[in-house]
Parts: structure tokens; C-alpha cells; sequence
């Protein structure tokens, strides 16, 4: 459990720690965004894909985050890059020009394999791999609370038709910082359970369904508990949803945030333009 | 700083309950009094502590009077503050400072006077070193102590300790206690109700209440409650280990005097 480390805050004073919350989450939106973008031919996305991997890649290292703690998000996601994979060969069947296809003979079953179904598969895992890198830069840059303020912050104007933005806030700051809690509850829960005799790594399908539902049920009913005891806690300390509240952090937008936001902004405008009109590099 | 009275409160979790969880109790708690409510689990102290904070709906019958007022909701939240069991259940804040500012928040307390506030109160439970520290880096004791900084924070006339040490190890337990003692010095119009199952603290505060079924049996100072060894047996109660010794010293016909601290009974014996 403990190497779950999406919503973990790491304390380090770097440059992407120092910036306001806001601009990091228009600027991960944005990324995402680019991310998931297509554009035009093979080559073209993968120099932009390779270009975004290396501003990621650096932007990981300034926040400290290592590619080891990435892969072990990325571990997460294996089994269904492999389920992707699959329905790919079975479902993708366009030819690609530049490369033509491969063909796999399996005895007994005679299976084309296009290089479309890998691209297309290999697409899907940058992305993800991307996007969760983003996740982490952000989660790890972060502190819950801030975090919490910023998407308040971005999500003021939804008050207007009346959406309950500071309970929204308040909802999603207990949750990341119950996320540590909550992890280490499932582990003792775990180690409890394995003392027991379940066995949360061998056995058939069955078996391990029996292990998920020991570990599951406890911690439902501890997390239930829990929140009791939190909502006791937040009332007796005069929290009211209906109420208006005074902050004790105040966001603070700097030189560095506004340089940060239209450098993406920037990078951002640049693919779009690249993308409607069809620019293509190779 | 304030005096509460309980006038026949009684309490029921569900209408098809025979016996109410809280049974007509009616007591007193003066302005800086140190009370701690004892009694075996389901005797319904926990439950006494949340009406008195206000944290479960209005009883069944009574009424509770602050400074000789009814209580009001808004009084309650004001004056009255109360620390929990489970150290990591009250941590709101994403760090200790966070945390120690929520109810100050909550309070409307305008941004450029929560600094000091913070500050102050962190100082006063000796975690002012860890303000930037998130509670998964935090032992229990930490924990509980900067629960009670959000607490003191919020400036209340009472404080109740709702088995505030029940889950700490024997070195968190202690600082706890130290620092309970320590903020009646320092405050001496600080009203304090502890519940507890550990007689060792109760022993330590001003007065005991013990409480079975609902209903109190027994309020009167420490000595007085923990020499009835054998009725608090009956309640499922134990008396603190110095009173054993003590008794025990006394039935070998040694002669103790009026010795009532551990402490002292440790100097005594060694000399």
C-alpha cells in the first residue's frame, strides 16, 4: 500500500511547490488536454508526444518525483494496456501506409497483427502514462488544502446556478487527506487479515474474491466510523456547510505563476494552431 | 467563564428503548472545576458528553443552563469545546497549522489574526515545531495534542476530554495529562469534564462523578469516590494503584498516614 503515492503531498521547496495552486491546475488541464490531442500523421505525433514526454519528464525531476515512483503508478494500468492490446489486433485492421503489416502465424490460427492495433495501444499507454505523470506532479507539488482552495477558486462561478462549490471543496479536501489514512488502514487491515490465515496474493480467482471482500468489508465499516467521529469533530469545532467561512491560507498569484500559465498557454495555442491546420512535421 | 448545570436530563437513542441511555441526571459544574465522569462501557458517559457539546439531538427531557441561561446552540459552539477518542478521526487539516486554524474559520476569524492565534496555541501544546507537518508523520499523542490546540484555539470556557487518551500509548497518555494540568494552571477558570476508564487520571482531577446504567451513583473528590473499593468492584470499576497499595500497606498494619500521592508513597517507602 505504501507505494501509492498519487495524493501524497511530498514536502520539498522547489519551484513547482512555490506555485499557486490555480495555475497548476489550468495548467495540468491544459496538458491533459494536449495530451489527448491527435495530430495528423505517425511522425508528427510522436515528436509531440516525445516532446511532451521531455517537458514532463523535467518537470518531474524539479518537483523531485522520481520515474521509479511512475512506473509503480504505471503497474496499476498493465493489465489493461494488455486487455487494450488485445481488442486492438482483434479490432484494428486499418493499414498504414509508410509500414504495411506483420503477420503472426500461431499454428492453428492465422492472425494478422497491423502495426495500426500497436500504435494505437502504444497511444493509449503515453497517454496514460502522461497523464497520470501529470497527476503525480501535481498531487506531489500540492498540499491537499491548497488544492482544495485552487478548484474552489476556479470553481466560483458554478455558485451562480447554485452548485455547492465549498462543500464540493470541502469534500475533496477530506478526501485527499484521508487518502494516507485510509492506506494505512487497508494495510493493517491487510496484515491483520493475513494473520488470520487470508492470502491476498496465491490461491484461484475464488479465493482471492474472498480475500478482497475480508479486506473490503472492515474497511467500509472503519471508514464509516470514521466519518462519524469526523463529522462530530468538524461540528463541534462550528464548521457549517450554510455558513460563510474566513480562510487562514490566502492564494497569492506571483510573477512566477503568470510566467508559468502562458509558457503553457503558449505551447498550448501553438499544437492547436499545428492541429487545425493540419501541420504536419513528417 | 462559565458554570454549567444539568437539570434532569434524560436521554433516548431510540423510542423503543426501555431504559434511557441517560437516566434523570442532574449535577453541577463550577467555573474551573476539573470533573471527570467514570463508569464501565455503555454507562452512557460518551453520550452525556455529546449532549453537553450539543453533538446529538436535544434531549428527551432536562435542560442544560450555562452560567444560569438554557443553552443555546450558538452557546454551545462558543463555549463549549470537546476533544475526541480517535487522534487521526478530528485531524482536519491537511497540516497542524491547517488544523489548528479549521475552527477559526469556522469562527470568521478575519485571515490576518488567525496567524497569531495559530502560533500561540501551537506554542502552548509544544507543537510548534510541527507546523508544517502533515498528521501521517505525527505520533497519537501529537495528534491529540494539536486536536486540543484546535480546540483551545477556539478559545471555550469548558473543555470536555471524551476518552481523550484512551487510544495512546502510556507516553502519549502522560503528556496529555501534563498538559491538561498544565492549562488549568495556567488558566485557572478553565472548566474541564473528563470521560475516562482510567481511574488513574480521574484520580488526579478535582471531583468524580461514576455513572452506571444512565444514572450517577457516586459524585463526590477522589479520595472520597475510590475508597469504596468494593462498590466500585460491583460497578465494574477498579481504584488507582496507589489506593491499593495504600490499603494494602495499611491491612499489613503499616502505618501510611495521610500520604495521597504515588509520589510520596514512593518517597516513604524508600525511606
Amino acid at each position: 500500500m505504501n507505494n501509492i503515492s498519487l495524493g501524497r503531498y511530498s514536502q520539498y521547496d522547489t519551484l513547482l511547490h512555490r506555485m499557486d495552486p490555480r495555475g497548476k491546475i489550468v495548467s495540468m488541464i491544459i496538458c491533459m488536454v494536449m495530451v489527448f490531442f491527435s495530430y495528423g500523421s505517425l511522425w508528427t505525433n510522436l515528436i509531440v508526444y516525445a516532446f511532451l514526454m521531455v517537458g514532463i519528464y523535467i518537470l518531474m525531476r524539479i518537483a523531485h518525483i522520481s520515474l521509479k515512483q511512475l512506473f509503480k503508478q504505471l503497474k496499476v494500468v498493465w493489465m489493461m494496456m494488455i486487455i487494450i492490446l488485445i481488442i486492438n489486433i482483434f479490432t484494428i485492421k486499418d493499414d498504414l501506409s509508410i509500414f504495411g503489416y506483420v503477420s503472426f502465424t500461431i499454428p492453428g490460427i492465422n492472425l494478422t497483427i497491423y502495426y495500426s492495433a500497436l500504435i494505437t495501444t502504444f497511444y493509449v499507454f503515453v497517454r496514460l502514462a502522461l497523464m497520470l505523470a501529470l497527476s503525480l506532479i501535481l498531487t506531489s507539488t500540492t498540499k491537499p488544502m491548497d488544492l482544495t482552495y485552487g478548484l474552489e477558486w476556479l470553481m466560483h462561478p458554478l455558485k451562480w446556478i447554485k452548485v455547492p462549490v465549498h462543500i464540493i471543496a470541502m469534500m475533496i479536501s477530506l478526501t485527499l487527506r484521508f487518502i494516507p489514512t485510509l492506506l494505512d488502514e487497508t494495510d493493517r487491515i491487510m496484515k491483520a487479515q493475513a494473520s488470520r490465515g487470508v492470502d491476498f496474493q496465491e490461491g484461484k480467482f475464488k479465493e482471492k474474491v474472498r480475500a478482497i471482500i475480508a479486506l473490503i468489508i472492515p474497511l467500509i465499516a472503519s471508514s464509516l466510523s470514521r466519518s462519524v467521529d469526523l463529522a462530530y469533530a468538524m461540528i463541534a469545532r462550528g464548521y457549517d456547510p450554510d455558513k460563510k467561512r474566513t480562510r487562514y491560507r490566502v492564494l497569492k498569484w506571483h510573477v512566477r505563476d503568470s510566467i508559468g500559465s502562458i509558457v503553457v498557454l503558449a505551447l498550448f495555442t501553438l499544437l492547436l494552431i499545428a492541429m487545425i491546420f493540419n501541420f504536419t512535421i513528417i | 467563564m462559565s458554570n454549567l448545570r444539568l437539570e434532569h436530563i434524560t436521554f433516548y437513542y431510540d423510542n423503543e428503548q426501555d431504559v434511557p441511555t441517560i437516566n434523570d441526571i442532574s449535577f453541577s459544574v463550577e467555573e474551573g472545576e476539573y470533573v471527570s465522569l467514570i463508569g464501565k462501557n455503555g454507562s452512557g458517559k460518551s453520550t452525556l458528553a455529546k449532549i453537553i457539546a450539543g453533538l446529538i439531538p436535544e434531549p428527551d427531557d432536562g435542560i442544560i443552563y450555562l452560567d444560569d441561561q438554557e443553552i443555546t446552540e450558538s452557546m454551545k459552539r462558543e463555549k463549549i469545546g470537546i476533544v475526541f477518542q480517535n487522534p487521526d478521526n478530528q485531524f482536519i487539516g491537511a497540516t497542524v497549522r491547517d488544523d489548528i486554524a479549521f475552527g477559526l474559520e469556522n469562527k470568521q476569524i478575519p485571515t490576518s489574526e488567525m496567524e497569531p492565534i495559530v502560533l500561540k496555541y501551537a506554542t502552548l501544546v509544544g507543537m510548534n515545531e510541527f507546523l508544517d507537518k502533515e498528521p501521517s508523520s505525527l505520533s497519537g499523542g501529537q495528534k491529540q495534542r494539536v486536536a486540543l490546540a484546535g480546540v483551545l484555539a477556539m478559545a471555550p470556557e469548558i473543555i470536555i476530554l471524551d476518552e481523550s487518551t484512551a487510544m495512546l500509548d502510556p507516553k502519549g497518555k502522560r503528556e496529555i495529562i501534563s498538559l491538561i494540568h498544565r492549562l488549568r494552571k495556567e488558566n485557572p477558570k478553565l472548566t474541564i469534564i473528563s470521560i475516562t476508564h482510567d481511574v488513574e487520571e480521574a484520580y488526579l482531577s478535582s471531583r468524580v462523578i461514576v455513572l452506571n446504567d444512565g444514572k450517577i451513583i457516586m459524585d463526590d473528590i477522589p479520595e472520597k469516590v475510590f475508597s469504596n473499593e468494593k462498590e466500585l468492584e460491583n460497578l465494574g470499576l477498579d481504584i488507582p494503584f496507589f489506593l491499593k497499595l495504600k490499603n494494602e500497606l495499611i491491612s499489613l498494619g503499616i502505618d501510611v498516614g495521610n500520604i495521597s500521592k504515588l509520589e510520596d508513597l514512593e518517597d516513604y517507602l524508600c525511606r
